[in-house]
């Protein structure tokens, strides 16, 4: 899926002020392809990831997926669009702690209300794909870090969706087990057409990613001079 | 009832309604305003909303804050961060006048109501109404329209002002402003509430602007939010709320219970003492009453009847002096009417027939009190009654004459206050007395004690004595007349239309009926107050633990906020995500319902067996009465699960308005 952000902008309001994060943001993702993000903390790599994903509401801009304006739907369309065409994975996993394994990758099967046994029967092809079928009704509690990473890897990929969106997925792992994630990611990008944009701090990681974005308070570019790259930023006042 | 009392009260409900009206919308305003919490609290207090409300929704309009209008707030908008949608608060208004109308025309034109029964009509389209009203607020306004349905409400309580004569036509019972009051309060209270629910239900299956009905992973999600995070059987916070609303419930079912059992031991002791139906003929000549008691024992629905006579008198022992109500009964059918035989305490109610076989004590039992007493001057009167009656005066035979004394039942009160035991002579004084020389004489009999009942009310007890129907005849000088004839009927609550049966029998005038609740209305109007001072109270209980429920599952929804973010960016819609807490507050509220019932009826159950003591002096009753009504615990049941729902959707509307990245920035 082409992911298309316009003049994008987000701002935070505490206590009457305004916390500018993101300053015009514009950049053109096309479907397939396989794209790292990374940037100096507190850049807003998490927060254009959010926006992109319909987690939260630009101040200004648009979000524009296959040509559709993703923020002028109705709630439900957003709800069912992230549902059906948008996988997460963030930094501390997120599973459902009172839920196993194979109930937090059904979830997702059963928010868009699909037949119970097949969507159990796709839990548990993801989890044995994620090498966990020996865990399916282990509880987040019962499982190591590592393990649930790849069981909210296979929750993402639960509905088949056009777009993997994942906040440093690696952040807390090991430098072999995240590797172990990042081949996950490649491989469904080979496979499957998987669009996929990976924020993270690990530049060896970075560097294995065909398309390579950088974040900071310049702006967000390609830091490898890619072809597809449009990004700038827009009315950016530096900071004195 | 007196129209101006009406009027005032009508006033009084409306104002506060206004009040609240007035104070929430002052603190929405606030809150779009984005001022501060306490800005919005100290707006909403009475006096001040009155000033604040329109400052502040003034100051909304004017500056909103740009970060409001950036997240489509305002204060005409919708959706959540929207204060007072007017169009929804123009479809609110119209749906739930169509509604009241429609009830009121319903209950007039089509069922021939009127007076009280309107009420109800009207009530059913409010709720009617009201459920629609608020159901098609919340599509127009994308939110559980609470504020609007608030103003409905409020702009409703203007109309029993406005139309006050057309209203008091529906209000014909009670004299009080409070009962009227109380009744508008219910009346507003039911289409608040129907505009709320309404409202949820709008919002709960319409709020993403798609009808979405579905309702599976939610329930499935929502239940297991019941259990703890380390997979415990049951969350700490889950037994916290069930056992609150499980104590709220077991009170209720409780204090309703013990209510019931001290209404229902008032209706037995009232109904056993007296008779449900009287039929009176206008005039002082009677005499036809055995053909009366013919002709109407055949009526449907009567049990029995039986002819009586009474007067007021003053009776005396030796020891003392006291007014009573004397009543002629016949001894033979008074059993078919009420419960005089079955309360006799000691001695032989047959006995009244029988005098002569009234068993006569050999020694007068000592009485150890000094026998000059304060009243002994009006003894002596009495005492001079009696000796002029022995000369001859009146119709009293001579003591020590071949004709045994009649005898005479009183209470057990009474018998105490005289110091008189079965046996004994006691003298009764009739202040309706022949005509002699120096004015009035009291014409006085004496009586033998033959029997001594105990009804368990103290004012029968101490007041109702009881002679044969004969001998209160001849006492009274009636020439065979009857004060009337008495019923007992099959069902007291039907006793309107027995009692116009009854008299269609007897060809109507010169008879009239007399029902228990025209005999007893101060007792039972009082009682009608109690139960609603009782309702109200037990409203505060229920309310309390409402809110309970509410605070628990706040904490809950807090508890859970990573989890709800989670769940949206999976794609749950804030419907699914409201969804699932409804589910938890419905799983509490059913399970602390299921057990505070269990538990109030098996509290009732051991106060019933094993008995809780009171002190009869002061209740008059041994035990503290108890009586489950099972309709009333089922309407408890569905009062509370009806209200831990409403806790609910507060709490829940907060869970489900939680931003998908509120939970994600942190572990
Ligand atoms: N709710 C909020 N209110 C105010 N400011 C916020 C809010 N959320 C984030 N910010 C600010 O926005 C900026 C960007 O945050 P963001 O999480 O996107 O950074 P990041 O690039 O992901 O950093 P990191 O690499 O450390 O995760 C930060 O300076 C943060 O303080
Ligand atoms: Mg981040």
């Amino acid at each position: 899926m082409k992911i298309e952000a316009r003049s994008l902008s987000k701002h935070y309001w505490l206590n009457g002020h305004q916390i500018p994060v993101l300053k015009g943001i514009d950049v053109s993702i096309q479907s397939g392809e396989l794209v790292s993000l990374t940037g100096p903390s507190g850049a807003g790599k998490s927060t254009l990831l959010h926006v992109l994903g319909t987690l939260d509401t630009p101040s200004g801009g648009d979000v524009i997926m296959d040509g559709v304006d993703v923020w002028k739907q109705t709630p439900a369309g957003i709800a069912r669009f992230r549902n059906e065409r948008i996988g997460f994975v963030f930094q501390f996993h997120h599973l459902l702690p009172e839920f196993t394994a194979i109930e937090n990758v059904m979830m997702p099967g059963r928010v868009a209300r699909r037949p119970w046994a097949e969507v159990e029967q796709r839990a548990r092809l993801l989890l044995t794909e994620v090498g966990l079928a020996q865990r399916l009704e282990h509880r987040p509690g019962e499982l190591s870090g590592g393990e649930q990473q790849r069981v909210a890897l296979a929750r993402a990929l639960m509905n088949d969706p056009k777009v993997l969106l994942a906040d440093e997925p690696t952040g807390n792992l090991d430098e072999s087990t995240g590797r172990g994630i990042h081949e996950i990611i490649e491989r469904l990008n080979k496979d499957r057409g998987l669009t996929a944009i990976v924020v993270t701090h690990n530049p060896r990681l970075a560097e294995r990613m065909p398309r390579r974005l950088h974040l900071d308070k310049e702006g967000l570019r390609d830091s490898n001079g890619g072809v597809t790259l449009k990004a700038k930023q827009a009315g950016a006042e530096a900071a004195p | 009832m007196d129209p101006s009392v009406q009027l005032m009260a009508a006033v009084g409900v409306a104002a506060a309604a206004w009040l609240l009206a007035l104070g929430f919308l002052a603190a929405r305003a606030a809150v779009v305003a984005a001022l501060p919490l306490g800005v919005a609290v100290v707006a909403a207090l009475p006096p001040v909303s009155l000033i604040a409300a329109p400052l502040l929704v003034g100051m909304a309009v004017a500056r909103l804050p740009p970060d409001v209008k950036a997240r489509n707030g305002g204060m005409w908008k919708k959706g959540a961060e929207g204060g007072l949608h007017p169009g929804a608060l123009a479809a609110g208004i119209a749906l739930v006048l169509v509604g009241a109308r429609a009830g009121l025309w319903v209950g007039t034109a089509v069922l021939g109501w009127s007076g009280e029964p309107v009420q109800s009509a009207v009530v059913v389209g409010l709720i009617v109404g009201g459920f629609a009203g608020g159901f098609v607020m919340a599509l127009l306004a994308r939110r559980v329209a609470f504020l609007e349905g608030l103003w409905v409400t409020a702009l409703f309580s203007l109309l029993p002002v406005a139309l006050a004569d057309q209203a008091s036509t529906m209000f014909t019972y009670g004299t009080a402003a409070a009962y009227f009051a109380v009744i508008l309060i219910t009346g507003l209270l039911i289409l608040g509430l129907s505009l709320v629910l309404g409202g949820s239900f709008g919002f709960l299956f319409c709020g993403d602007g798609e009808f979405q009905a579905g309702w599976g992973y939610e329930g499935f999600i929502g239940r297991r939010f019941l259990m703890g995070k380390g997979g415990d059987v049951v969350g700490i916070i889950t037994v916290i709320s069930v056992l609150a609303v499980a104590v709220g419930t077991m009170a209720m079912v409780v204090v309703m219970s013990v209510m019931n059992g001290f209404s229902t031991d008032l209706r037995t002791k009232i109904f056993g003492a007296n008779a449900h139906l009287l039929v009176l003929k206008y005039g002082s000549d009677f005499t036809e009453y055995n053909d009366v008691v013919e002709k109407t024992k055949k009526v449907p629905g009567v049990l029995g009847a039986t002819p009586f006579v009474l007067n007021e008198v003053m009776v005396s022992s030796d020891t003392n002096l006291t007014g009573a109500l004397l009543k002629g009964i016949d001894a033979d059918t008074i059993n078919t009417v009420t419960e005089l035989r079955k309360n006799i305490d000691k001695g032989e109610l047959s006995h009244l027939k029988h005098p002569e076989s009234i068993a006569v004590p050999k020694a007068k039992p000592i009485v150890d009190d000094d026998p000059k007493k304060p009243d002994e001057a009006l003894k002596e009167a009495a005492d001079d009654a009696i000796a002029k009656a022995a000369a001859g005066v009146g119709s009293v035979p001579a003591l020590g004459s071949d004709r045994p004394l009649p005898g005479i039942v009183i209470g057990v009160e009474m018998a105490k206050n005289l110091k008189v035991f079965v046996g004994d002579v006691m003298n009764v004084v009739s202040p309706v007395g022949e005509l002699g020389p120096t004015g009035p004489i009291p014409k006085a009999r004496a009586f033998r004690v033959a029997a001594i009942f105990y009804s368990g009310m103290y004012e029968y007890d101490s007041k109702f004595i009881y002679i044969d129907i004969n001998e209160a005849q001849d006492f009274f000088t009636l020439k065979g007349a009857a004060t009337g004839v008495e019923y007992k009927l099959d069902d007291v609550d039907n006793v309107q239309s027995i009692a116009r049966e009854i008299l269609r029998a007897l060809g109507g005038y010169p008879y009239r009926t007399k029902d228990w609740m025209e005999m007893n209305r101060n007792l039972f109007s009082a009682l009608k107050l109690e139960k609603i001072a009782m309702f109200i109270i037990l409203n505060f209980i229920v309310i309390v633990a409402s809110f309970l429920i509410a605070a628990v599952v706040i904490v809950f929804v807090i508890e859970k906020s990573k989890e709800i973010s989670i769940l949206k960016t999976m794609g749950a819609t804030d419907t699914s995500i409201m969804k699932i807490f409804v589910t938890y507050g419905i799983t509490v509220g059913g399970l602390g319902t299921a057990l505070g019932i269990a538990l109030g009826v098996g509290i009732c159950w051991v106060i019933k067996t094993f008995g809780i003591g009171l002190d009869p002096g002061v209740y008059y009753i041994s035990d503290l009465p108890v009586h489950v009504e099972p309709f009333e615990v089922f309407l408890v049941w569905v009062a509370a699960l009806g209200l831990s729902y409403l806790a609910t959707i507060y709490p829940a509307l907060l869970a489900a308005r939680m931003k998908p990245v509120e939970g994600l920035r942190y572990e």
